[in-house]
């Protein structure tokens, strides 16, 4: 992504899949770039995400509470 | 590149680094100011290769050890290497550049050898106080970063060799105890000092390609190993959930919940459905979910091993964590996150640990710990009229496992921090333990009994203290396996606990009733005066297996020992009059 943003907004850019914050590099001031990996229209933090992504079924969010 | 170094090569190069690590700890620990350090060790040490990866690591804390990378790694990358000088030294306490909680400085030293970085060691330290709206941190009501304290994004603290003065005064400024502050990280940077020279030193002695191959080696040998261990599982989805009582500000329970997935040689945790994040400290980012998410996973998957397992980087990879953005086990900027180190993580660890017992065998499962830091810390004035602060955790009961009980009164499991000795306690703070005992009856029954937690009674000395606790496993208990129960609760219905009593009251109150706060268990800025007593109790662990099968001989010993009440050794393990009254003669001659 390289529109350059103030530090502080770039903390809550995350993986699209694992949900990892992603890294920005500062390029000048205040500002910095976000590293990262970017698919079609996500942003990824890495290989293993963008390839685990294609396989990997989501459980259902919601459920019945259950304890032991 | 060397094609091949040797294993024999490789394993004195690890042993080495490990042995590194020992060194770094024991030197911050004899130097380091503030007992949280120097007597709890509730810091880290490790060191990472020139990727920023985990390579080698001492046994300290493991909620730090498996956070940590991730606050390296962002350091390195925001600030760039090409940025970096021969003697700089990095800090990063920032919770959403890969941290954890403020309090939790990371001090990172990268090492040069011929105008390129070779390695980084970095110590993690929870420091005394950061500043913000409670002494000590532990802000229970905060609800957002800001209020807990000062923030620092990978920062140059030490340039070229030479400290950044204007840094460190901004910095001291806005913490209660500067001088301890500043001695606590005198001792961090020369722990990263240490590292410096004698990884030079390997380097020296091995040539860099030697060392730089075994470091690749080392990650590579340890993945083979998680790896081995997760094909052995069930190719299947396991599913656990467990709550936390509250947020501090809200009285709602707080969900966790987990699938883990066996994908081949991968284990996948998600956690999809836990609960939003809270506008409390009750918020965890995404280097604390993975950190618990580790732990839980090398609990249960490293007994089989040999030694010290060789922890590091590769030992991740086949784990893989995913964390929904904006719920509470990976919280967006700027919620406050105190709780997500201390209380999140282990409600974490306690869900995987669920979920694991569904995939392994029955022999490598344990019921969950008591499962609460019981964080409690304190600021004043000494009787000298000097401020101090303090911070402490309660040790409590593990969970029972298929071959024995539980242990008592250990450290919760995210963490290898020690007990503050009272001694120590008493000679710096203006407060006197009145009472330090086992919490009878508080292990949960089963087959084999969950392990004890602990009662402390502490009577405050000098004219006023402020209080700051934040706790949890008051109204949900934790759980037993296979017909094992969960501990039985305190007499207010309450597991682990903490009430007060004022000097001229015969009752002990909750800070509800007594100073109005939301919850029981988080909460800030309670003053206290002179003469007032606090108690502070811990909860055991779950029990496993069904307590009617627990051999009564064992019950009566519970009996003597007074870890079991006769009353409970009738009720959950079927124990006879006679056998009870057997046992109430041998525990009144012991006494």
């Amino acid at each position: 992504m390289k529109m350059p943003i103030i530090s502080d907004e770039q903390v809550n850019t995350k993986c699209a899949f694992c949900g990892q914050p992603i890294p920005a590099k500062r390029i000048e001031g205040l500002r910095s770039e976000i590293l990262g990996m970017q698919v079609a229209d996500v942003l990824l933090c890495s290989e293993a995400c963008y390839a685990l992504s294609k396989t990997y079924t989501r459980p259902s969010v919601e459920r019945e509470t259950v304890k032991t | 590149m060397t094609e091949r170094v040797d294993p024999v090569t490789i394993s004195v190069i690890r042993g080495s680094l490990i042995s590194l690590c020992t060194e770094i700890g024991v030197a911050m620990e004899r130097t380091a100011y503030s007992t949280i350090l120097s007597e709890g060790q509730d810091f880290s040490v490790a060191i990472y290769d020139k990727d920023s990866e985990l390579v080698a690591q001492a046994a300290f804390d493991p909620s730090h050890l498996g956070a940590m990378a991730f606050a390296v790694g962002s350091a390195i990358k925001e600030i760039g290497k090409e940025n970096l000088r021969e003697g700089d030294v990095l800090l990063n306490n920032d919770p959403f550049r890969g941290g954890t909680h403020l309090h939790d400085f990371t001090v990172i030293k990268p090492i040069f050898w011929r105008d390129a970085i070779v390695a980084i060691p970095a110590v993690r330290a929870h420091q005394i106080d950061v500043g913000g709206m409670a002494a000590g941190g532990n802000a229970g009501e905060a609800t957002d970063i800001f209020q807990e304290g000062i923030r620092f994004p990978p920062t140059k603290i030490i340039s070229e060799g030479r400290e950044v003065t204007d840094v460190w005064k901004l910095w001291l400024s806005n913490v209660r105890l500067p001088k301890a502050i500043h001695g606590d990280m005198r001792s961090l940077l020369a722990a990263v000092d240490i590292a410096d020279k004698r990884i030079i030193e390997l380097i020296k002695k091995y040539g860099l390609e030697t060392f730089q191959e075994s470091a690749t080696q080392i990650k590579n040998i340890s993945e083979s190993m998680m790896r081995n261990e997760i094909s052995k599982l069930p190719k299947k989805r396991a599913y656990f959930e467990d709550f936390m009582d509250d947020t501090g500000t809200r009285s709602e329970k707080v969900r966790v919940c987990v699938t883990i997935t066996i994908n081949g040689n991968d284990l996948i945790a998600d956690y999809a459905g836990s609960s939003s994040q809270t506008q409390s400290p009750i918020n965890a980012t995404y280097a604390v979910t993975a950190a618990s998410t580790y732990i839980a996973v090398l609990q249960m998957l490293s007994q089989d091993w040999l030694g010290v397992p060789p922890i590091n980087q590769g030992m991740f990879r086949p784990i893989k964590v995913i964390a929904p953005p904006g719920s509470f086990v990976n919280a967006d900027y700027p919620s406050a996150v105190f709780g997500g180190n201390v209380e999140v993580s282990m409600r974490l660890i306690d869900a995987m640990l669920g979920a694991l017992v569904q995939l392994v065998p029955v022999a490598k499962t344990k019921a969950a710990c008591y499962s609460t830091n019981q964080g409690l810390a304190c600021g004043g004035k000494n009787l000298d009229g000097k401020p101090y602060v303090w911070y402490l955790y309660r040790e409590g009961g593990w969970g029972a496992n298929a071959t024995s009980d539980g242990k008592s009164a250990l450290f919760c499991n995210s963490s290898n921090c020690k007990n503050q000795p009272v001694e120590i306690f008493e000679a710096r703070y203006p407060w006197l333990y009145e009472h330090f005992s086992l919490n009878e009856d508080s292990g949960g029954p089963g087959k084999y009994r969950g392990g004890l937690g602990t009662i402390m009674l502490m009577r405050l000395l000098a004219p006023e203290a402020e209080l700051n606790g934040c706790a949890d496993r008051f109204t949900n208990s934790p759980f037993g396996i296979f017909d094992g129960l969960p501990p039985k609760p305190t007499e207010c219905g309450h597991w682990s606990d903490f009430r007060v009593r004022l000097r001229d009251s015969k009752n002990w109150k909750h800070v509800t009733e007594l100073f109005d706060k939301p919850s029981p268990s988080k909460w800030s800025r309670v003053t206290l005066h002179k003469g007032d007593l606090i108690e502070h109790i811990t909860t055991g662990g779950g029990g496993f297996g069904n307590p009617l099968e627990r051999d009564h001989s064992r019950v009566e010993k519970d009996i003597i020992d007074g870890y079991v009440t006769i009353e409970s050794a009738r009720r959950f393990y079927g124990l006879k009059r006679s056998a009870d009254n057997r046992s109430h003669q041998k525990k009144s001659r012991r006494k």
